[in-house]
């Protein structure tokens, strides 16, 4: 089975997210970049639908964006057959839309069974890239997904959807598709800095160019601001008793407790 | 060869009798020829094992490793602290089997050639020479003492982890067969001399050499009825079973513990020297990493060549003593980890599936797996490398980088909790074990009145390197800050890597992600290199030991010290002002990577002296320090389910037992944190202070 | 020239009309005043009929029925929606963030090629432009964004609008789809349910919730007895549930329950959005955590900072022996 898995690069909410002086942009000259969880997810999917099923290869296409070396280098020690990077020179990340344009540019010739991408990256505004990739790459799409079965002849596949009330949706998906993905069938593998140092030696990242204009947006961004710090909790102080002895007080007027 | 007359005790050995119409002697020369082929054969297969480990060089500083084994195998320095009964009775038959292995050469020599000899030659047996057959004969009781006192130890005291095997027994049983059958061949040449001399033969020299064990048994035999000629059968007899037990255990040796007696000595030789305490091997380039899944599909020899040389002789050199289990942290918690029980199957793998794979090439073996088969997972991680296992071993095993040589494999092989991955990513990311932001690393500073100095900007005397525990941990950050204020009140010139400390990775690299450890490395010593600063002072005992040992061979030249030692040399020239006095009755938690690892037991009892605290000692200290249970990484592991007490609430209940203590005195910052916790758990708030040598200072000052 | 009126995508959960949809409602409603529309509500399934009367807050209630609209299915939800929007022409479609939001919201807006935008918290119009206040980056960010163009489909975050009380015209219309529908590469087969033997965490009136906070899993201990002493049940956040020291019946949050206890108390958790979506509507919420910073402190009513090993057993202790 041919897999091919898109991986981002977000923001790292660790540190507090800058905003630019003209209000519109997010400042990101002094933030650090992570690869986005939901497609780390997406890949480690990838990669354990590779070790069950024989015969497979997983793709793995990402824009140049951020720290991406090293989580591509990361993608192939994890496993991944081929590594490719798409030149991209701007400092604000594409919106989805334009995303899945360049995205669909350097994957519609892989010909890929099956195609997956994080469900959400916490930088989207306008729409999410993962059903908008399938619409460019026509290709039959469910998101939120968190497990993936392909059937014994690689025709179709069963996914399991997440609904609320920690309910899941058994479906069936006939393949080629595309899937966004919430979690994988296992967590996220540990991978050493022994094996990813060896994959820097060993693959090669190559380079797919997609130069593809961004499309306009009918929306305006006219001003970016930070929540409210709102009124916020009241901290109780003092020692542990004599907090735990408010608390309880709280409980008795508020009829939580006797 | 000496003059037959001066040595006419034993005249003609046995074996110049014709047995089976051979001479003695022969049998003895074929027999012994056969006894050391087997021999020879199987110490050849347990060498060719041996080559399959990786290559370590253990042949540096030969004269310090000779006092080594001079001092701890000659001397049996290690054996006389620590466990009651066996402190006399190994030394004692150690030193007999040396005098031992003096007699049997005489006597295996003697009795193959001397019939051969021309007339007026002999070989002379010990109980023929002044002194030393003297020696000789007292030590078969005293062995034989000991043997007595070992054996009610073993098999009726039974100490946890020593085992009542039936090798065990053999060996006991032979030693005291050979200690038995010596002196009742003394015994049978006593009566044959003595009935010699009545009967007007004496031969000159005769009864030269006092034996004390056999005259006695003579005397006692005869005593009791014994008929002469009787006693001088019995005596032939025994002389005759000494010899066969002895070419029994040439045979038996390499296939039981006892072959600890060959590999010990080079065991000690090629140990880990005292200044290289706790220093880890790199381990080469990285293995191409196999695709092997499952566990058993790595070839024998690939399993083994994951070890050093070194490491596999662990194999054979323990003698499954046990003490290591019995100072072992984590096997007191109730974790599932027994050093003892580590290198025990490390010796199953190594002497069954080792032995079998270089029978024939190439071949799988088809058995279990060492790492994460036969050692089981929850063990190998459940080890929080405090070193209290190699400290007590007697024949210097290695069962700290066998764990961590574990460990690596295990990490490779993604089989880690998830905490520890977290923490791992955590590392790889930000370079610190706290999934926090490393531009937070200072923030305990902000408020102190003299802002730090960034080392990387101005040089400083004194490079101040924190680690992750001092910097973000609550209560060691509090104490951080005291420190800080400490350092610029007693002058002291100091800076810190403000924008680009990292974790300093000792943790790391005993949790097994050497990659980490040497990336994490880099990146410090990138800046360690624009930095200008004449020496390294840290609070972290992890972080001192790593930066100190196993930092030079990535480029630093500088020297390391404890803050303990900084504080106590500014306190004896007097440049810290003590005027406050500090209150309380004290005792020093002896932390495992200052103590143990880096024998710096006194700078901060001498401290705690010049504050005028009252000190008392904890029952286990200096080197037999109990852990707090955080190292190796264990601090970011998932409790094991089996743990019955965490060491931490161990070591609490062992200081409040003393009498009148009222501080819990700490030197590491993870120490802080588990003890505060373990106070909390036992419920002794009120009753025990857990506070850092730092704070104290601080009061004083 | 698109009509001033506001469509609600209506979704329904366990045989009832989602809270969100009921959210919607009530922010379409605050449109439909600045606009000067309607309100419709669309809601796309086998048999509508039932739902009709929860769905009276909208002016025109279109019930789409259609066997194959039974289970969930992308194609033929989008065929059908796009067919509808294409013939009533609103002004905005709001479709709520669910798994079904989520996926259909943005092949709309790919198929109709309009502007979606995620997280919606906050409606308005001015003069004629519709604007949206829209969070992301984790809610650390608001983005006040101006959409001209018709229709927008706005993904609305749950919990940012409240259920509005007001009565519409509720004309209900019943028809099958629009057009044809067809099953499509993607079936439906069946939902999975949770453990129904397990606790009910959303009919419980209190809720002890641990989060990365009680770092070892033995720590739990102390949770639970302080939810027992308070006749609750334990909960989690879901790095928890991850880990699975706790079965996903306990989850609270986006991904796992949304809860509205008496009380929530909130041990070790830092209070990411995704778990504060779960939890917000409960009427005393009270959070331990050592950080200060934790952003559950700005959703709680009480806080400590402080360790929970310390407070959750002290607190029970007071409540057990007050």
């Amino acid at each position: 089975m041919k897999i091919a898995a898109v991986v981002r690069q977000v923001p790292d909410l660790i540190e507090p997210v800058e905003i630019a002086g003209s209000e519109k942009t997010v400042d990101l000259d002094g933030a650090t970049f992570r690869v986005n969880e939901a497609d780390d997810l997406a890949l480690e999917q990838a990669i354990l639908l590779k070790e069950k099923l024989g015969g497979s290869a997983v793709t793995v296409v990402a824009l140049d964006f951020g720290d991406i070396d090293n989580t591509l280098y990361a993608a192939a020690a994890k496993g991944a057959d081929r590594i490719i990077k798409i030149p991209y020179d701007q400092q604000q990340p594409p919106a989805p839309k334009h995303a899945a344009a360049i995205y669909a540019e350097a994957i519609r010739g892989l010909e890929a069974d099956l195609v997956l991408v994080g469900s959400y990256a916490h930088d989207e505004l306008e729409s999410t890239l993962a059903p908008l990739l399938a619409g460019k790459l026509d290709l039959p799409f469910v998101g939120v997904v968190r497990g993936v079965r392909p059937s014994a002849d690689g025709s179709s596949a069963t996914v399991f959807k997440e609904f609320p009330g920690a309910a899941v949706a058994k479906m069936n998906v006939k393949l080629p598709a595309l899937l966004g993905i919430l979690s994988a069938d296992e967590p996220l593998r540990y991978v050493p800095v022994s094996r990813i140092r060896a994959a820097m030696k060993t693959a090669k990242i190559e380079e797919q160019e997609a130069p593809v204009p961004a499309p306009a947006s009918a929306a305006t961004i006219e001003r970016l601001h930070h929540p409210a710090a709102g009124a916020g909790a009241e901290i109780l102080k003092g020692s542990v008793e004599e907090v735990a002895a408010k608390i309880v007080s709280i409980f008795r007027e508020k009829g939580v407790c006797k | 060869m000496l003059h037959h007359e001066n040595f006419p005790l034993l005249a003609s050995l046995p074996t110049s009798e014709k047995i089976f119409g051979v001479y003695g002697a022969v049998w003895v020369i074929v027999l012994t020829m056969i006894a050391s082929a087997v021999f020879a054969q199987r110490m050849y297969r347990l060498l060719r094992v041996l080559a399959q480990g990786r290559w370590e060089n253990r042949f540096d500083h030969p004269g310090e490793r000779l006092v080594l084994f001079l001092k701890e195998v000659m001397g049996q320095s290690r054996m006389w602290t620590g466990e009651s009964i066996i402190n006399w009775a190994h030394p004692l038959i150690f030193w007999g089997f040396c005098c031992f292995v003096a007699a049997s050469a005489l006597m295996f020599t003697g009795g193959m050639f001397d019939p051969f000899l021309p007339a007026g030659w002999h070989v002379p047996q010990a109980e023929e020479i002044p002194v030393l057959g003297t020696i000789v004969d007292v030590f078969a009781v005293l062995v034989f003492v000991a043997l007595l006192a070992s054996s009610i130890r073993r098999y009726i005291l039974t100490p946890p982890g020593l085992q009542r095997t039936a090798d065990a027994t053999i060996v006991v049983s032979l030693i005291a067969a050979l200690m038995v059958t010596f002196v009742l061949s003394e015994a049978g040449v006593h009566v044959r001399e003595a009935a010699a001399k009545a009967a007007g033969e004496s031969p000159e020299g005769w009864g030269q050499t006092w034996l004390p064990a056999g005259a006695a048994t003579a005397k006692i035999l005869l005593g009791l009825g014994v008929a002469e000629q009787t006693v001088i059968s019995i005596g032939l007899g025994c002389w005759w079973t000494h010899l066969f037990i002895l070419l029994f255990f040439l045979v038996y040796l390499p296939y039981s513990k006892h072959m600890h007696l060959i590999w010990a000595p080079f065991a000690v030789f090629f140990g880990e020297l005292p200044r290289k305490t706790g220093t880890l091997e790199a381990p080469g380039a990285a293995e191409e990493a196999g695709t092997e899944t499952a566990e058993a599909a790595e070839p024998v020899v690939r399993q083994l060549g994951a070890f050093t040389w070194r490491q596999l002789m662990n194999a054979y050199t323990c003698a499954e003593c046990g003490r290591c289990e019995r100072a072992c942290p984590a096997s007191a918690s109730g974790a599932k980890l027994s050093p003892r029980q580590i290198v025990h199957d490390l010796k199953e793998f190594v002497l069954k599936e080792g032995v079998k794979s270089i029978g024939r090439a190439a071949s799988n073996g088809g058995g279990r797996a060492l790492i994460g088969g036969i050692v089981e997972p929850e063990a190998v991680w459940a080890c929080t490398t405090c070193y209290a296992c190699m400290e007590r071993c007697p024949v210097r095993n290695e069962h700290v980088p066998l764990i961590v040589q574990m460990r690596r494999k295990l990490v490779e092989q993604g089989k880690l909790d998830g905490t520890l991955q977290e923490t791992l990513m955590s590392l790889q990311r930000y370079g610190n074990s706290q999934g926090a932001s490393p531009r937070k690393r200072f923030d305990w500073a902000k408020d102190i009145p003299h802002p730090l100095k960034d080392a990387e900007k101005e040089p400083v005397e004194t490079l101040w390197f924190l680690g992750d525990y001092a910097a973000y941990h609550p209560s060691s950050a509090r104490v951080s800050r005291m420190v800080a204020l400490m350092f610029q009140a007693m002058g002291l010139d100091f800076g810190c890597l403000l924008k680009s400390e990292k974790s300093a990775g000792n943790d790391v690299r005993r949790a097994g992600e050497e990659g980490l450890f040497e990336m994490l490395a880099e990146q410090n010593m990138q800046a360690l290199k624009k930095a200008r600063f004449q020496r390294i002072v840290t609070t972290d005992p992890h972080t001192y030991h790593t930066l100190k040992h196993e930092y030079p061979r990535f480029g630093l030249d500088k020297p390391v010290y404890h803050y303990s030692e900084i504080l106590d040399e500014a306190i004896q020239q007097g440049r810290l002002n003590l005027k406050q006095k500090v209150e309380g009755t004290v005792v020093l938690h002896d932390a495992c990577y200052l103590g143990r690892y880096n024998g710096i037991y006194d700078p901060p009892r001498r401290v705690l002296d010049a504050l005028g605290l009252k000190r008392l000692e904890m029952p286990r200290n200096r080197e037999h320090s109990f852990c707090c249970g955080a190292g190796g990484g264990k601090i970011w592991m998932e409790d094991d389910e089996s743990v019955t007490e965490r060491p931490a609430v161990n070591r609490i209940r062992e200081a409040l037992a003393i009498d009148g203590v009222t501080h819990f005195v700490v030197v590491c910052p993870k120490d802080l944190g588990m003890f505060e916790d373990a106070v909390k758990t036992v419920g002794a708030e009120g009753r025990l202070k857990v506070v850092d040598l730092g704070e104290l200072v601080f009061e004083a000052i | 020239m698109s009509a001033p009126d506001i469509l609600v995508v209506a979704e329904t959960n366990r045989g009832k009309v989602a809270d969100m949809s009921l959210e919607m409602l009530g922010a379409a409603r605050q449109l439909a005043a600045g606009t000067g529309g309607k309100v419709i509500a669309v809601l796309l399934s086998a048999d509508g009929s039932t739902y009709a009367e929860a769905l009276s807050a909208a002016d025109r209630i279109v019930l789409i029925n259609d066997p194959l609209l039974a289970g969930f299915s992308p194609q033929p939800y989008v065929a059908a929606l796009e067919s509808v929007v294409k013939t009533e022409g609103p002004r905005a479609v709001l479709i709520g963030s669910t798994s079904i939001g989520l996926d259909i919201g943005p092949l709309l807006g790919a198929k109709l090629d309009v502007p979606v935008i995620n997280g919606c918290r906050a409606v308005s119009v001015e003069g004629g432009t519709l604007k949206v206040t829209a969070g992301f980056y984790g809610g650390k960010l608001l983005a006040d964004v101006a959409i001209a163009a018709a229709p927008v489909i706005l993904l609305v975050a749950p919990g940012a609008f409240r259920p509005t009380q007001q009565k519409g015209a509720a004309q209900v219309e019943t028809k099958g789809s629009p057009v044809p529908l067809a099953a499509g590469p993607v079936t439906f087969e069946e939902m999975i349910l949770p453990d129904a033997t397990d606790v009910d965490i959303t009919q419980q009136d209190v809720l002890v919730a641990v989060g990365r906070g009680i770092q070892q899993q033995d720590n739990m201990e102390v949770a639970e007895e302080l939810a027992q002493s308070l006749g609750g049940a334990l909960a989690a956040s879901r790095p928890i549930v991850d880990q699975k020291w706790l079965p996903m019946t306990r989850q609270v949050g986006k991904s796992g329950m949304i809860v509205k206890p008496k009380c929530f108390i909130a041990l070790g958790i830092s209070g990411a959005p995704e778990h504060v979506e779960g939890m917000k509507d409960s009427g005393l919420i009270i959070a331990v955590n050592t950080d200060p910073n934790a952003p559950i402190f700005d959703v709680a009513h009480y806080g400590v900072v402080a360790d929970l090993m310390d407070v959750a057993p002290a607190l029970t202790d007071a409540i057990k022996g007050g």
